[in-house]
């Protein structure tokens, strides 16, 4: 049988440490992000694909823009004229479709962002952006049928060259 | 934050009571539990014995076992989790809750059990 010597107290390794920051989650005192209010902070509220797979024939903003304190409606075409369309991953040799652009590839794809003075009327401003979808249909979503060749040819397709 | 206790006597959860009905009602929240700069046991056990990671529902934790230690000084640990029971840790660190709220509880009793 070993014999366990006590480590010396001054370090951390095999004992238990008490955590600095529970004090103030412990008095109500915490502070997460969505605490977090700067001078002249916008919100963010995203629109949705319904649909898993389908053309984006057009978005109307207008109503979205009416509404007050609506700063702005975001597409992924404005992203992509900005050249933000795309965001690289964790990966490096990856990268990710900021919104849809074109078409939705999968249900709840984000398809557009609005952005207001408040959290509210951002919310209720996203519900006014009318997008027109063109449904594709089910024969896309064989699963059983070359996936992995359909998933290829929708990343080449989407501008993805080095698919491995 | 979340659950408040009203009267001393029930945790109740802020969201689910309107204001006119806590009208007249003396209402503590997890900021009125230490006194000053000394921790409520409960607290303390809660930092002591690891029972929150994130802390965003440790107000609620501390807010509804006071209420429980309160008609209940000794509970069982069946009876800790039943009373905890609405509320959600995402970090899931409910045996510490546990454990915290049996230390609490022990250190708060008139006569300390024997453990």
């Amino acid at each position: 049988m070993a014999m366990i010597t006590e480590a010396p107290k001054r370090h951390a390794v095999g004992q238990s440490m008490k955590r600095k920051e529970d004090p103030r989650f412990i008095r109500g005192a915490g502070r997460y992000i969505d605490d977090i209010t700067l001078p002249g902070m916008l919100y963010l509220a995203l629109v949705h694909s319904p649909y898993p797979h389908a053309r984006i024939v057009s978005i109307d903003k207008s109503a979205a823009l009416a509404m007050p304190g609506v700063k702005a409606v975001i597409t992924g075409e404005d992203l992509v004229a900005a050249n933000l369309g795309w965001i690289p991953t964790f990966h490096g040799y990856d990268k990710q479709m900021v919104l849809a652009v074109g078409k939705a590839l999968f249900q709840y794809q984000e398809v557009a962002g609005v952005v207001a003075t408040s959290r509210e009327a951002a919310i209720d401003a996203a519900e006014l952006v009318e997008v027109d979808y063109d449904v594709y249909g089910n024969r896309h979503f064989d699963l059983h049928r070359s996936r992995r060749r359909r998933t290829e040819q929708a990343l080449r397709h989407h501008g993805h060259q080095d698919v491995r | 934050v979340c659950v408040v206790v009203l009267d001393g006597e029930r945790a109740v959860k802020a969201c689910t009571m309107f204001a006119v009905q806590a009208d007249g009602h003396a209402i503590t929240t997890v900021e009125g539990l230490a006194q000053g700069a000394k921790l409520h046991p409960l607290q303390q056990a809660f930092w002591d014995c690891h029972g929150l990671q994130c802390g965003y529902c440790t107000p609620g934790m501390l807010m509804t076992s006071l209420v429980l230690l309160k008609h209940n000084p000794d509970p069982s640990e069946s009876e800790i989790r039943q009373a905890l029971a609405g509320n959600l840790c995402r970090c899931t660190v409910y045996q510490n809750i546990i454990a915290s709220v049996q230390q609490a509880a022990q250190q708060m009793s008139p006569q300390p059990v024997e453990a």
